[in-house]
């Protein structure tokens, strides 16, 4: 008998598995863009942007992830602009991860060998082909293994999307429990299949740092 | 817009005020027991490769990944099964402190990892026992290293009480979400409860600032 629940209990939470993906892979690649302008901008030499960079990294520092998604739901139809929950989702979480990679990338940048630019500016290369040839690529490489750190953090916040209703992996483990009252069981389902889904990213990433330290030694 | 939320927060300041009260107390409940949980399972988790250390490993592990709601959920719902009911308060300050017990442990392993090997080599060349060792070389070096990163662990715990609006506790986002549903204006109600969290994070900083400028800790002090 137990072994039916757990089986029927674990296909039921399990299908809400694609929509976590597709909130993760939607909205991480938006973030580390917001994470790259908000790390160029921390780290200019333009008092100005650095203020903007630090003042949105601060918000949303200070501010639980739960309030931007009802800050958005609740907000947004206020000037006409009519999205559904799962838009609402991506957003939340690009802006709120952008300001967490504001601050990876800027550390990434931080740690950037000046003398390079330098030497490109020295060389007529324009801001763009600094950026895109001699800037970005390393720094991006030495910040993967925390971005995907950041991604698991990023699998973890999208339990809180439940509250709009999107039926992922924590909504549907809340169903299936209204209807076999079988928490204990239900709730560890559930935790194991974020449990393996952000224990594989980290393998990932532990194997991804190891290689980008080989690489980064080699220069 | 920020006129309204100003007049919503004057007419419902009691329930933001409560809600306040109720964060504030389950985050500090929640940071000293914490404190206790995180200091010691990490200082076992540092000297121990025995047994015990595996647990809070596998503790640790499980705390970092799996999110926060569904360890609430865990205790508010799963538990009773096993006869342990507790208030949705209760739950929340468990919860807090399930969750950040583990991150405590992690940044004291870190602690005590980060100090120089020679010190342990030197301690125990004066025949210094294992107990002497963590308690008058090891955990003082340690302290001023992790403290601000448990500080910032107090900041997470804020945050992280808005999760216990999931479980009806009256904290800062319910108190938004009642005044939202009794005056039908969500976005202000909303956004004063952003400014309350805005504010509380920037007092919080400002007295860690302080406290680390009179205490004297700074990276350079130790050794």
């Amino acid at each position: 008998m137990i072994f039916s629940l757990v089986y029927d209990a674990a296909a039921l939470i399990l299908s809400g598995m694609p929509i976590v993906i597709v909130l993760i892979v939607s909205a991480f690649f938006p973030a580390l863009a917001l994470g790259v302008v908000g790390g160029l901008m921390g780290s200019s030499n333009s008092r100005v942007l650095r203020f903007i960079a630090a003042i949105y990294v601060y918000i949303f520092r200070s501010v639980p992830f739960l309030m931007f998604i009802f800050l958005i739901y609740y907000g947004l139809p206020y000037y006409n602009i009519d999205i559904g929950p799962v838009s609402t989702a991506i957003i939340a979480l690009s802006l709120s991860h952008g300001a967490y990679m504001t601050e990876i990338i800027r550390g990434g940048l931080l740690g950037f060998d000046k003398g390079q630019n330098e030497a490109a500016i020295a060389l007529g290369f324009t801001l763009t082909q600094r950026l895109r040839d001699i800037v970005l690529p390393p720094t991006l490489m030495a910040t993967i293994p925390s971005l995907l750190g950041q991604a698991i953090l990023m699998v973890k916040d999208t339990s809180l999307v439940s509250v709009v209703g999107i039926s992922e992996l924590t909504r549907l483990g809340r169903e299936v429990v209204i209807r076999t009252n079988e928490p204990f069981v239900v709730f560890t389902i559930v935790a194991a299949a974020y449990f393996v889904l952000c224990f594989g990213l980290e393998l990932v990433a532990r194997r991804l740092e190891a290689r980008v330290r080989r690489i980064m030694s080699r220069q | 817009m920020f006129t309204t939320a100003y007049d919503l927060f004057w007419q419902y300041r009691d329930v933001y005020l409560r809600g306040l009260a109720n964060a504030l107390t389950a985050a500090a409940l929640g940071l000293v027991l914490s404190l206790c949980v995180g200091v010691l399972a990490g200082i076992v988790r540092f000297s121990s490769r025995g047994i015990a250390g595996r647990i809070i490993g596998i503790y640790v592990s499980v705390v970092r990944n799996t999110p926060m709601l569904v360890q609430v959920y865990f205790i508010y719902f799963g538990l009773p099964a096993l006869g342990i009911t507790l208030s949705a308060f209760a739950t929340g300050v468990v919860a807090l402190t399930f969750n950040s017990g583990a991150y405590i442990a992690e940044i004291t392993r870190g602690g005590l990892a980060a100090i120089p090997q020679g010190q342990t080599e030197a301690a125990m060349a004066l025949g210094l026992n294992q107990r002497v060792l963590l308690a008058r070389v090891l955990v003082p070096q340690a302290a001023p290293t992790v403290l601000p990163a448990i500080t910032g662990q107090f900041v997470q715990l804020i945050k992280d009480t808005s999760l216990l609006y999931t479980i009806a506790v009256l904290e800062i986002t319910k108190a938004a979400d009642d005044v939202g549903n009794e005056t039908y204006q969500f976005l202000e109600a909303y956004l004063v409860s952003c400014v309350i969290y805005v504010v509380i994070c920037a007092v919080l900083n400002l007295l860690v600032d302080q406290y680390e400028r009179r205490a004297g800790f700074s990276r350079h002090r130790r050794v």
